[in-house]
């Protein structure tokens, strides 16, 4: 029985049935490969228009970074007990840091007094 | 492509596209799934032809790409809108034909593979395993799940066979 329907599977199979022209495929083959040379291209022009925009982007970009001081810039001179002094604009106002603040966060001050017993650094100082 | 390579791939194609045809129409289950397969292959061939021609097996390559091709295919077959019947699919298989046909195409990809290669081409079990990558063991229970869904239709077959006395093997 097993064999027999071996035989029917296979000549069920290999049942001739060919609706297609074979020069309309062969036609078909070789317009498939002229599609794939034309997306080839266009993806080429793709990639290389989009390397050439960054570049210029990077060129437009750069032009910015001009103003920023070099490497190369001289350094301020100090001469022989002299000190650098900030400059004004960093100094801070009047209110806007108060004495004990920095930044708005409250910084401890150092203890005056004797240290609490439940003090880690009976010094007051960390070590 | 030069104008020689191109006649020999012309004359390839020709003498081969209903071998290649029918293989692929067993791998896809239908016979539009198939030739979409065979044309698939053939323009990828067209690229290569001259170092396959070197290596004199150009055949080899298409069904292995069509091979490779109908298990890719099925695996985003979700996408696909399955229809029991094409309208413009040739009259003249008989129904009982038809009928293992329908059933072939609701077969798994890979079994719909094992099927191509061990009854149309005629490979043994250990060929088919090395083709698909998969043990021996794995072709013989997948040709035995395929032919279980099948054996109803082609018990038919036989029947219809022993009735009119036509069954030739």
């Amino acid at each position: 029985m097993m064999d027999r329907l071996d035989d029917e599977l296979t000549r069920v199979l290999r049942e001739p049935e060919n609706p297609y022209n074979v020069e309309e495929v062969l036609a078909g083959v070789y317009a498939g490969r002229k599609r794939r040379r034309i997306f080839l291209v266009g993806g080429g022009l793709a990639a290389a228009a989009a390397v050439v925009a960054l570049i210029l982007t990077n060129v437009v970009l750069g032009q910015h970074t001009d103003t920023m001081p070099s490497v190369t810039d001289p350094a301020p001179s100090v001469g022989p007990g002299e000190y650098l002094t900030p400059s004004p604009s960093l100094a801070p106002t009047p209110g806007s840091i108060s004495p004990g603040q920095f930044r708005g966060v409250t910084v401890p001050m150092p203890r005056s007094g004797p240290p609490s017993p439940t003090s880690r650094h009976p010094a007051g100082r960390r070590t | 492509m030069k104008g020689r390579d191109e006649e020999l791939f012309g004359a390839f194609t020709r003498a081969r596209y209903p071998e290649l045809l029918r293989f692929g129409r067993v791998l896809a289950g239908s016979t539009e799934g198939g030739a979409d397969l065979v044309q698939g292959a053939l323009e990828r061939t067209l690229r290569s032809w001259s170092r396959l021609q070197a290596k004199h097996d150009p055949e080899g390559y298409i069904r292995r790409i069509m091979v490779n091709r109908s298990l890719s295919l099925r695996r985003r077959s979700w996408r696909e809108q399955v229809v029991e019947s094409v309208p413009d699919r040739p009259d003249g298989i008989p129904d009982s034909d038809r009928q293992v046909w329908v059933l072939l195409g609701e077969l798994p990809a890979r079994q719909r593979a094992v099927i191509a290669l061990r009854f149309l081409d005629d490979l043994s079990v250990a060929e088919v395993a090395s083709i698909l990558g998969i043990s021996e063991g794995t072709v013989k229970s997948q040709t035995a799940k395929a032919k279980a869904h099948l054996r109803a239709a082609l018990s038919a077959l036989i029947e219809e066979g022993v009735d009119d006395g036509s069954s030739g093997r």
